[in-house]
């Protein structure tokens, strides 16, 4: 099971500025982005390894090993989306009036977001909060506004050199020489 | 005719320094010590040979020095294996022991004795006395025959549950709570799911599977936590917030061998809880068994073991490993002290006729390797949070010692005493690297490409030392062998080249100069026969034996209790209170821990063990003619 998950709705007529039981679930904690342009948005999801899933699929494939998974739906399939994502997902709900990012790494309170972005914004964003590759020709610049700490990479990066150095204190430890210091435990 | 006293006692705190007691003692405070001095005879110089915990609590509980009662390090050469040090083991418990106990000597003559925690008691061979078990630094625990710093416990040792990587722990995470049932009035409750495993266990233990519980009490994030057996809140172990330890919760574990169950106490910390739920540690302290560690094993009964936990190292290793802060090494300190006071009272208050005690407590080494090196700090706030931890764990051995006290009541005698003292860490003396430079011992850097070979760190990860090239092996603390063919495996020096390769290994020990200072950091250096002179050099005694002048060490060990570096001394704490002692006395002349056994024996007429070789300490008595 891929540890960080990112489900893509493609949702062209949801109306984010509407209501409905999933559109308040989602919207009770996502970063909106009223001024994204999603053009090619689907073609850069695939180029990242997208796999195509249907909604009766879903949550299957929230279990195997894709790490993006692209659907299309209404509202339903945004119930679906909610219901198959754990704290490990991130969902991102394109509609032709803007597109909502929720779950992993996206801050909560941020409300709308009213920077301008585009598809490979947004693709760059998906890939950099879920691991995946990106690509030398990308233009896109992270959404670092709609996202709960900007320095996610970084801190990521702090916690795995401190589990490092905890890990070479335990060898250093087991391995001194009956010179080196002694510590009676 | 003087008053004999109708019972002795005897307390050892592990590396209590009397240069350091004495300056928290000038800055006020530690009644109980301060009431010990003002009430008995206080001995600042105190010696034993080497300044290491084993061979010192061996010579305090026998009266003979390490050449007689055969432990001579922290580490036990095992006769036919290699040389290397990396093959030697830890010396704790009796076996080891070729001198017979003051408690062996006294329940011979059908006395009772209780023994708590003392490092080279078990088992136990008495028939009238009881011993909680003490084959380690801590109670409940055993180093022996364990190489390097393994050591396991009854039931299970310390562990962490935590979001992130952590070698004692289990790695977790949290994601939506299902399946619950009783879930507190909240929202979003997030549930982890942890696989415990239970390690360096005497007698091991099965997994279990416990499920960790977050939720929020108000509208600031998560801040609550709680830890189940099951998916049942009604059954939660404990509920704790952020910095809290739990009440003691006593739990039921499956032995592996035969699948019993066995009752063990444990507490936990929740040291981290972020508000998203995304950092997460909880510190579990060691499963504390209730049973296996005291003989006879019927008198396990007569403790109440459900609301304690041993606080094995009280927590120096979880500290080192960047599990827990200092504050919580305190609390842990605490806990260790509280479980062998229960355990003594229990023990003391159940058999009143009792003749003779023994414990060692441990805090203040464990304090001292920790922090020793920050006391003289030239960063003000590290002295100050270092002193003020220093004075802290003295309080908590204060405490005990007044507790005990009221129990001893003033007929006991009471001897209060350490092992050895500390210094600061210096500049290491490599000896292997001394020996190779004078061609002794071939000492080379691990050849090896692949970087997770090659550690920056120690050298003892990056170096290997190849005896069947080496002329001269050094081992433990404060020897070197000479590599006899034909007597160890892969010796290659010539029975007629003992002498002479002898001869160059103290030349080379002596010469060498070290690289960070430039001078000689050996202090003694000679034969094993000589060693004899100041206790030492026998069968586990290396080929030579030499010391390390104090600043050039990792606090205690290769030293002369002479050794006075910084704020540090390896002088070992001895002083004497009760029935015929002097009050209010300073005794300056130097006596061996091997005094103490007969000063007992002597002021109570109780037997002298069959192989003590000091003397009764005459000077501290108001009477000392107690022979007419």
């Amino acid at each position: 099971m891929a540890e960080k998950k990112a489900i893509l709705l493609t949702a062209g007529a949801l109306n984010l500025s509407g209501s409905g039981e999933a559109l308040d679930k989602l919207k009770k904690k996502a970063a909106l982005l009223p001024n994204a342009q999603t053009a090619g948005l689907a073609e850069l999801a695939a180029a990242l390894g997208g796999v195509q899933v249907d909604q009766a699929g879903l949550q299957a494939a929230c279990e195997g090993d894709a790490a993006l998974l692209l659907l299309q739906g209404g509202e339903d399939a945004l119930a679906a989306a909610l219901e198959a994502a754990d704290r490990r997902t991130l969902l991102i709900v394109a509609t032709d009036n803007g597109v909502a990012l929720h779950g992993l790494a996206v801050n909560s309170k941020a409300g709308a977001v009213d920077r301008a972005v585009n598809a490979q914004d947004i693709a760059v964003t998906i890939a950099t909060i879920v691991d995946l590759p990106i690509d030398a020709t990308c233009t896109g610049a992270i959404i670092y506004q709609a996202l709960k700490n900007p320095n996610l990479k970084l801190d990521e990066i702090k916690k795995l050199k401190e589990a490092l150095i905890r890990m070479e204190s335990v060898i250093q430890r087991d391995n001194r020489e009956p010179w080196e210091k002694h510590d009676c435990a | 005719m003087a008053e004999k006293a109708k019972r002795a006692a005897l307390i050892g705190y592990d590396c209590a320094i009397p240069k350091r007691l004495e300056a928290l003692l000038a800055e006020g405070g530690l009644p109980n010590f301060r009431a010990f001095m003002n009430e008995g005879s206080f001995i600042p110089e105190g010696y034993n040979l080497p300044t290491v915990t084993p061979p010192s609590w061996a010579t305090i509980c026998t009266g003979a020095y390490p050449r007689t009662h055969g432990v001579e390090d922290y580490y036990y050469y095992l006769e036919g294996n290699s040389l290397e040090h990396k093959k030697t083991c830890q010396a704790f418990g009796s076996e080891i022991l070729t001198a017979q106990t003051i408690w062996d000597a006294w329940d011979k003559a059908g006395k009772k004795c209780i023994v708590v925690n003392y490092p080279m008691s078990w088992p136990s061979k008495m028939e009238h006395g009881i011993m909680v078990m003490g084959q380690g630094l801590s109670p409940a625990e055993t180093r022996w025959p364990l190489r390097g710093n393994e050591h396991k416990e009854f039931l299970a040792s310390e562990s962490v549950i935590s979001t992130d990587f952590y070698h004692m722990g289990v790695q977790s995470r949290f994601d939506d709570a299902k399946g619950w049932k009783n879930l507190p009035d909240c929202d979003e409750p997030l549930e982890m799911v942890v696989n415990m495993k239970f390690k360096e266990s005497i007698e091991p233990i099965e997994d279990q599977v416990w499920y960790g519980l977050t939720w929020e009490s108000g509208d600031d994030g998560y801040d609550t936590f709680a830890l189940c057996p099951d998916r049942d809140y009604s059954r939660a172990f404990f509920t704790v917030r952020l910095g809290q330890w739990s009440e003691p919760v006593q739990h039921d574990f499956t032995v592996k061998a035969d699948g019993r169950t066995e009752k063990g106490t444990f507490r936990c910390k929740l040291m981290t809880l972020s508000d998203d739920a995304e950092d997460f540690k909880l510190y579990v302290s060691g499963i504390t068994g209730h049973l296996g560690f005291v003989a006879p094993a019927a008198a396990a009964a007569q403790i109440d073991l459900s609301r304690q936990i041993a606080a094995n190292d009280i927590g120096l290793v979880a500290y080192l490993h960047g599990v827990i802060d200092t504050d919580t090494v305190c609390e842990l300190a605490e806990f260790h002290s509280d479980w062998l006071y229960n355990t003594v009272r229990c023990l003391l208050t159940a058999n009143e006729d009792w003749d003779l005690f023994y414990m060692h407590s441990h805090p203040i080494d464990w304090f001292y390797h920790g922090w020793l090196h920050e006391i003289d700090s030239p960063d003000e706030a590290i002295r100050t949070r270092a002193r003020k931890m220093e004075r802290h764990i003295y309080e908590i051995e204060d405490r005990l010692l007044g507790r005990l006290m009221q129990l001893f009541g003033d007929e006991t005698l009471v001897c209060v005493c350490s092992d050895h003292g500390a210094t600061p860490i210096g500049p290491i003396l490599n000896t292997a690297e001394a020996l190779k430079q004078a061609g002794l011992c071939a000492y080379e850097p691990k050849k090896s490409e692949n970087y997770w070979d090659i550690y920056e760190e120690t050298e003892g990860f990056n170096y290997v030392l190849d005896v069947t090239k080496s002329l001269a092996v050094p081992q433990r603390y404060m020897f070197v062998y000479v590599n006899l063919e034909g007597k160890y495996p892969g010796g290659i020096v010539k029975p007629e080249d003992y002498e002479s390769v002898r001869d160059r290994i103290i030349d080379a020990l002596l010469d060498y100069k070290h690289p960070e200072t430039g001078e000689r950091p050996v202090l003694l250096a000679v034969r094993k026969e000589d060693a004899k002179v100041f206790g030492m050099g026998g069968a586990q005694a290396g080929d030579v034996v030499y010391a390390l002048k104090p600043q050039y060490m990792a606090e205690h060990g290769y030293g002369f209790p002479t050794g006075e570096s910084g704020c540090g001394s390896l002088k070992n704490l001895l002083m004497f209170r009760g029935p015929n002692i002097k009050k209010g006395f300073r005794y300056e002349r130097p006596r061996w821990l091997a005094d103490i056994v007969p000063t007992l024996c002597y002021m109570t007429g109780g037997p002298i063990p069959e192989d003590a070789e000091g003397a009764p300490i005459y000077q501290i008595m108001e009477d000392p003619n107690l022979v007419k």
